[in-house]
């Protein structure tokens, strides 16, 4: 197992690289001047080139590159902002905590929410409990999160006042509450809808049969035996996108003015701030690739065959080789 | 099924978001107030204030600030670090007077307690004897000569300083400017930008690129900066100046300002209705409404400085391989396409009615705008006359390419132009670029024949003309490429000190009138809403409100 | 305490019921798109303590799901018990809570499915699954009797002990099935229903897991309904017969009276497509014909389309011949006096 986590992080290496490659090579080629955004519309050409000269655009694109290439992996440098001159690097990592949380809160709340939902579906399939749910669902994916965050400001910050209406201040987590409650939503509709085909299909197994021809109770053939078999394509859903949430909630960052990651490569995307995009993405890959792999882990948690196969090549022709060998003989 | 329920979810989705936009009618706002009322009282910002008695004020502003560092690029996060973060040699305002201003200059001190003028091109500042920061560094001519020649070398406010050449100690508190031109205004706007810092504490705190608090001589001190998001500023106890000298710049009528960037629009307005800003910048004006209630809200317009006009590519056959575009030869082509425009229906299409026609690159809010302009013509919209301007002109229906940023405002004024013009039969097409883009297109001048544009400047009519029609600025054109020795030398003699009067501002306005290669549509306003208690709004030349000069009633504090 | 014991002192108390298991006049019915499926048709059969019944059929007989109505596991919304009674005991299983019910299941009644690649939970150890059974009903054990004695039941039916915390894809096809019974002995069941639980295994296996089975079942004097369509697994394992045809039961007997005097040509036929060792065949012998469609069964006898001996009368709706006793223990299901009354 050791050996799987080891070789997968080894996997990620090239992956960084490449990200790290492909995204300072867009960022090269995009139309568009640092220096132009920096000082506005009405300076003189002399002043637009004097500062492209400071900022280093004008070396080829290998010597940049490798110079950007170098003070990432070896000095962890991401570089600084073009336009505020602050390091990247420091901001990235005092926003990102921020993404993680709302990312984080929500896809729990997206669980919490949407696996029970999933549940009452399969369970009671097309009846009343099934389509009520599923309305439920459809209705929360078809609204999009900027409107939902508005709607919950109306509600609570305006109308009953009882939170924010936006901003951030530290260590005052209500700042938190409707921005992840507006980012969990969308993933309710789609997290039920997969527990229940997931489920649906798990219920009509025979392992389902026997459990119930043990005696045992309705409740726990759903939460013991059915649930566990069927969350493994719910797992994949919820990594996918709680990775994709903790790259920035854009829309939630920018109704609730909540400084977060999406916002700041945003911001650098607009302003041609090339370190800050290259860093922010950068950042984003190494985290969702952390992702997965916990993902992965999970899955091996959840399911033995999966453990198995991970532990597989390796141990195979050794250890399994003995095992096989003696159960050969006795079955 | 599904079908049909998720159409009519989208529908009633669409109606509701329609619903919140539009103007309510009269009668149903009463629910609405009661729930404010609500607001107001269950703020729900954090109170630590209001244990001590501290007078905080909750502002929420259109831009987010991601650094302290005091000579980082101009953007509109800059204008209250610029007034309040860091202290500057001289303030100014046209928004704003008090007796304090030194001589008839238009200046206030702040580090700088005077200047003279010894000749056209130096100018030799007096710094107060006893000025120190809040960390005890005392500011000297050195820190002075340190901060400026730091400003210059970082080169992200070119633009700003540009106009100084060098700077030299005289002594401990004297110090020389040698400026590089004689430009009207060019010694105060420069001067005015440039934040001083103690040499000690900017090499200590490494600039304050990344740090979350200023150590500066202003009379208010940054603290609990959380980059892209929010900082507060907070009464300096120790600020240096006496009593009797303060000017308006550093009177200190609150002790805390809690300073929130949201930059999304309906955002911070609902912070003010919901009672967790007192005080925000740029309401956009379709949610001017929510502000009608005069017993709990301050409403304060002010024009902006910013002018949106439109220029013709007069460079197209300037640049290399590039060729001339249809409208650089062709004046009664230009003059028909301006005399097809109703500037009216853009403002009131655009602005929602929240602003003004003007007649040239600026409005009656600078000192040197002539109010004659506006009575004289000014390519006065008449189709008709547009339309024989075209006959004239030879125009056979060739396709005008109108170019345009992608943001909001300018794409509205576009669409609105294209129309226009196809109403009386010129073929418009509209060019729309990124908006970082915008820039780099318009200096190409390929692919386009017409730009919109906004322009502006902190001081006088005539800078705006220089940044769009000095030619020595532009490698010996103007900015839209546009080349004219006779013009350059009226543009001169608009901009010099010595001579930059109401007849060379008058000369190069009719001039600029008669080649018909540019000209000004319209300014909107500024809206800024405030609680009731805020009771006005002196802005400083970045249109920051003067918090500190502000009147305020004592409600608010509790 | 007394609720509890309430049911086991009921099967006890009614010992001297007439028969262990009763099943009277089932019926079952799948309703499927609007379809009615008719898969059990009145079968009747009785079972003594000790005693193996086997249920003979060609696939879709309906088999299965008289084994599922006795455990009244059968899908609630396609099946539906019409009407009938099974009694264990002299208790109606049909007349009993769902709470009461699930006490039965796994203790006094427990079930072997057919395939046990996937009858067993492929994330929970083999030795947790049998754990499982056990605390259902025995919930007085304390955790560590509970695992002591999903051991001993593994290294009854031939598994090291060790291999309790294996999960199932860790075992072939032959200890999968045994970890299965393992499973349904735990709890010392009265009955056990076996639904051809060695037509996964290849023959070897087969043997040794009937063996196994059989000792087994000696130890508790256990009753078995044994669900097969091999007629020699039959002839190993049971002491009585039942041939199942289109939801009914068209011969019923001692394992004697079926195999040296079949009487139905169903039975006739299903014999007769046995290859025999001696003999020179060159061509298989099946029945002529397809099973019925359970949802469109022909009227009367059920198995006149393909009856070599039909006539008009077993065409007839109102004259569906009913399982007449034609000596010892033994049954027929037809109209054909020559059937009834022919001498071996």
């Amino acid at each position: 197992m050791a050996r799987y986590i080891l070789k997968r992080l080894l996997l990620m290496i090239p992956v960084i690289l490449g990200v790290c490659i492909l995204v300072f090579t867009i960022m090269y080629f995009a139309p568009g001047d640092p220096a132009q955004v920096i000082l506005g519309g009405n300076a003189t050409k002399e002043q637009y080139a004097e500062l492209r000269e400071k900022l280093g655009l004008n070396r080829s694109y290998f010597e940049r590159l490798f110079e950007y290439m170098r003070n990432v992996f070896l000095r962890f440098d991401f570089g600084t902002s073009y336009v505020s001159g602050a390091s990247v690097s420091k901001e990235i990592l005092s926003r990102f905590p921020r993404s993680l949380l709302i990312a984080f809160v929500s896809m729990i709340i997206t669980l919490a929410a949407g696996i029970p939902l999933g549940i009452t579906a399969a369970t009671h399939r097309n009846k009343a409990g099934d389509y009520a749910t599923m309305l439920f669902s459809l209705v929360g994916v078809s609204m999009p999160g900027f409107w939902v965050g508005q709607m919950l400001q109306v509600l609570f910050a305006i109308y009953l006042a009882i939170l924010p209406f936006g901003g951030y201040t530290a260590g005052h987590p209500e700042f938190y509450v409707l921005p992840c409650v507006a980012a969990s939503i969308g993933g309710i509709a789609s997290i039920a809808r997969q527990t229940r085909s997931s489920m649906l299909e798990v219920i009509r197994a025979d392992y389902i049969t026997t459990a119930r021809a043990k005696g045992q109770t309705e409740h726990a053939v759903l939460y013991k035996h059915a649930l566990k078999n069927a969350l493994i394509p719910v797992i994949t859903s919820a990594g996918m996108s709680f990775g994709i949430t903790m790259g920035g909630a854009l829309v939630i960052e920018t109704v609730f003015a909540l400084p977060g990651l999406g916002m700041y490569i945003v911001s650098g995307i607009n302003g041609r701030d090339y370190p800050v995009v290259q860093g922010g993405i950068i950042f984003i890959s190494i985290a969702f690739s952390i992702v997965m792999l916990l993902v992965d882990l999970v899955y091996a948690f959840v399911d033995p065959r999966i453990k198995t196969q991970y532990q597989g090549e390796h141990k195979k022709r050794s250890k399994a080789g003995k095992k096989q060998a003696a159960a050969g003989g006795v079955s | 099924m599904k079908k049909v329920i998720a159409l009519l979810l989208v529908l009633a989705m669409i109606f509701s978001l329609a619903a919140c936009t539009a103007p309510a009618p009269a009668g149903t706002d009463t629910g609405k107030e009661e729930q404010q009322e609500a607001g107001n009282e269950e703020a729900a910002e954090p109170a630590e204030a209001e244990e001590t008695g501290e007078k905080v004020l909750r502002i929420a502003y259109h831009a987010t600030l991601t650094s302290l560092n005091p000579f980082q690029g101009m953007s509109e996060a800059m204008g209250p670090l610029g007034l309040y973060g860091y202290q500057t040699l001289f303030y100014k305002s046209q928004y704003v007077s008090d007796d304090k201003m030194i001589g008839d200059s238009g200046l206030y001190p702040g580090i700088g307690k005077t200047f003279t003028k010894t000749d056209p091109l130096t100018y030799d500042v007096e710094i107060f004897d006893y000025v120190v920061d809040s960390e005890g560094n005392k500011i000297t001519a050195d820190d002075v000569v340190f901060s400026v020649e730091e400003c210059i070398n970082q080169g992200n406010l070119a633009m700003q300083v540009g106009a100084i050449s060098s700077v030299e100690k005289i002594d401990d508190y004297n110090i020389r400017f040698h400026m590089a031109n004689t430009q009207a205004g060019a010694f105060n706007n420069s001067v005015t930008q440039i934040s001083i810092v103690s040499k000690a504490a900017f090499e200590k705190y490494n600039g304050f690129v990344d740090a979350t608090e200023t150590v500066s001589t202003s009379c208010y001190l940054i603290k609990n900066f959380v980059s892209g998001a929010s900082y507060e500023f907070v009464k300096n106890e120790n600020y240096w100046q006496k009593d009797e000298l303060r000017t308006m710049f550093d009177e200190t009528n609150v002790d805390r300002v809690i300073m929130t960037g949201v930059v999304d629009a309906p955002t911070r307005a609902g912070m003010v209705e919901s009672g967790a800003a007192d005080w925000a910048s740029r309401i956009d004006q379709s949610q001017l409404y929510l502000f009608d209630d005069t017993s709990k809200y301050n409403l304060f317009a002010i024009p902006n400085s910013l002018t949106y006009v439109l220029s013709f590519n007069m460079g197209g056959s300037k640049t290399e391989g590039g060729e001339a575009s249809i409208c650089e030869d062709n004046q009664k082509l230009r003059e028909a396409i301006f005399t097809a425009i109703d500037c009216n229906a853009l403002v009131a299409s655009v602005a929602l009615g929240n602003g003004a026609v003007t007649h040239t690159y600026g409005n009656d809010g600078y000192p040197d705008y002539l109010k004659k302009w506006d009575e004289e013509y000014y390519f006065d919209y008449n189709p008709d006359k547009a339309k024989e301007l075209l006959e004239e002109a030879g125009y056979k229906g060739e396709t005008i390419t109108l170019l345009t940023s992608n943001n909001t405002t300018w794409s509205k004024i576009a669409e609105v132009i294209q129309g226009c013009l196809i109403a009386v039969g010129i073929d418009c097409k509209l060019n729309t670029v990124d908006d970082a883009m915008f820039v780099p297109t318009r200096n190409s001048y390929a692919g386009w024949d017409v730009t919109i544009d906004n322009k502006e400047s902190g001081d006088y009519v005539t800078s705006t003309f220089k940044y769009s029609f000095d030619q020595d600025s532009f490698g010996g054109m103007t900015q839209c490429g546009y080349t004219d020795e006779d013009m350059q030398v009226l543009l001169r003699a608009a901009l010099e000190e010595e001579t930059h009067n109401a007849e060379t501002a008058d000369a190069f306005h009719q001039y600029l009138k008669s080649i018909a290669i540019s000209r000004g549509l319209y300014y909107d306003y500024y809206n800024y809403v405030a609680n009731i208690n805020v009771k006005d709004n002196p802005l400083s030349d970045k249109c920051f409100i003067i918090f500190g000069h502000a009147q305020y009633d004592p409600a608010l504090f509790k | 305490m007394k609720k509890k014991d309430h049911l086991t002192e009921e099967l006890c108390w009614q010992e001297e019921s007439e028969h262990f298991l009763s099943v009277k006049d089932l019926v079952v019915e799948y309703t499927a798109a609007g379809e009615v499926i008719h898969a059990v048709n009145g079968v009747s059969f009785d079972l003594e303590r000790g005693e193996t019944l086997g249920l003979v059929g060609e696939t879709g007989a309906g088999k299965t799901t008289i084994a599922k109505s006795i455990l009244r596991i059968l899908p609630d919304p396609p099946a539906k018990v019409r009407s009938g009674e099974i009694l264990l005991n002299g208790v109606d299983l049909y007349k009993i809570s769902e709470r009461d019910m699930r006490k039965v299941r796994g203790e006094k009644i427990s079930m072997i499915f057919q395939d046990p690649m996937t009858a067993l939970n492929p994330v929970m150890t083999v030795g947790d699954q049998i754990a499982e059974a056990i605390q259902l009903h025995h919930s007085d054990y304390s955790a560590k009797e509970v695992t002591l004695r999903a051991c001993e039941m593994l290294e009854k039916v031939g598994i090291p002990a060790s291999r309790y915390s294996d999960y199932p894809h860790q075992f072939s096809g032959g200890m999968k099935q045994r970890v299965v019974i393992a499973m349904s002995l735990a709890c010392n069941p009265l009955l056990i229903l076996a639904d051809e639980p060695t037509t996964a295994l290849d023959v070897t296996i087969q043997a040794q897991v009937l063996d196994m089975m059989k000792a087994l079942r000696e130890e508790q004097n256990t009753s078995m309904i044994l669900i097969t369509h091999d007629l020699g697994v039959v002839a190993e394992t049971c002491d009585r017969v039942a041939v199942v045809y289109a939801g009914q039961i068209i011969e019923l007997g001692s394992k004697e009276e079926i195999f040296d005097d079949p009487r139905h040509p169903y039975t006739l036929g299903l014999f007769g497509s046995l290859p025999t060792l001696t003999g020179d065949e060159t061509r298989l012998h099946p029945i002529d014909g397809m099973p019925p469609n359970p949802a469109d069964l022909p009227e009367g006898c059920a198995f006149h389309p393909r009856c070599g001996k039909a006539c008009e009368s077993c065409r007839m709706r109102d004259q569906a011949p009913e399982l007449v006793h034609i000596g010892g223990t033994h049954y027929v299901r037809c109209l054909d006096e020559g059937v009834k009354e022919r001498e071996a």
